[in-house]
């Protein structure tokens, strides 16, 4: 499963859960609310699980389905290859 | 297609979805489980700006969530003697329940709320009441259990209502998603890039 690497975490609404940050391909910023146990933790480095929906051949941007609504609206958001874990492909 | 309640007991047999911990036999009806409410809640306050004003604006680029929630949110237990939910109040609750959808099960699910609340004016979602296929669900780790479901609670009735924790507080329905989502699908059809350049 392809995760995305988040620019931060912060408190959540309540105790069990916290905020995710993740920059979109166009540099926005989107927040997500999930149980802090979703987030895996690589060397010190916060990693949101996704789905990956797309590779774009021009641009090599990803688009990927964060697991629930983020607090900006988006549940799909375009990402840079490198902002991810490991090579993108295609959910079968 | 909604899942009966035998169906969606075939569906856990078979760990198509999760729901933990199992509810029992007294929350199942023919097409809907019940679900219980946690003990922790969160109220949005009006902001004190001073006469300023303050609006939220989720859509703006430079929107801060983190801010808002610091501004504007505060968490509440209910405690032993119960959360008296009073009327024109908004606030977010979670289930006990926690669920878990793996993208290839193919379903999806609805949470509802409970008629006998409804009648005293307690709705239990705003709009949004869909669970996507994959909420919950993290592949590289098989024993994840989910996560709970988060309710936007109002109260438009004329009552004050107890809250208690543990009270059945909504109901969930599973369906079946017709054919694969678009993530089992890459390259077959045509989805335009991002826009670059401006």
């Amino acid at each position: 499963m392809a995760k995305v690497r988040c620019i931060g975490l912060s408190e959540g609404l309540r105790s069990s859960e916290v905020v995710a940050r993740l920059v979109d391909f166009h540099g926005r910023t989107h927040f997500i609310r999930v149980e802090r146990d979703f987030i895996d933790d690589n060397a010190g480095i916060s990693f949101l699980p996704v789905g990956i929906v797309h590779v774009d051949p021009k641009t090599k941007a990803v688009l990927v389905e964060l697991p629930q609504e983020a607090e900006t609206g988006a549940n799909r958001i375009w990402v840079k290859p490198d902002q991810l874990d490991q090579p993108a492909e295609a959910m079968a | 297609m909604i899942l009966s309640d035998r169906e969606i007991r075939a569906a856990l047999a078979r760990d198509a979805l999760r729901i933990t911990p199992v509810p029992g036999t007294e929350a199942w009806s023919s097409t809907a489980v019940d679900l219980r409410l946690a003990k922790e809640l969160v109220l949005w306050r009006r902001p004190d700006a001073g006469g300023v004003e303050a609006i939220v604006c989720p859509s703006d680029p430079g929107y801060d969530f983190d801010a808002a929630r610091a501004d504007y949110s505060q968490r509440i237990e209910i405690g032993a003697q119960g959360y008296v939910f009073r009327p024109q109040v908004f606030l977010l609750g979670w289930t006990i329940e926690k669920i878990r959808l793996p993208h290839r099960s193919r379903l999806a699910a609805r949470v509802e709320g409970k008629s006998g609340l409804a009648r005293l004016g307690i709705g239990v979602h705003v709009t949004a009441p869909t669970i996507h296929a994959g909420f919950g669900f993290k592949k590289d780790d098989p024993g994840y259990a989910g996560s709970p479901l988060q309710l936007e609670m109002w109260n438009v009735g004329p009552l004050d209502i107890k809250l208690m924790e543990g009270m059945p507080i909504c109901q969930i329905i599973f369906e079946a998603v017709d054919g694969t989502p678009e993530k089992g699908y890459d390259g077959i059809f045509s989805i335009q890039g991002p826009a670059v350049g401006h």
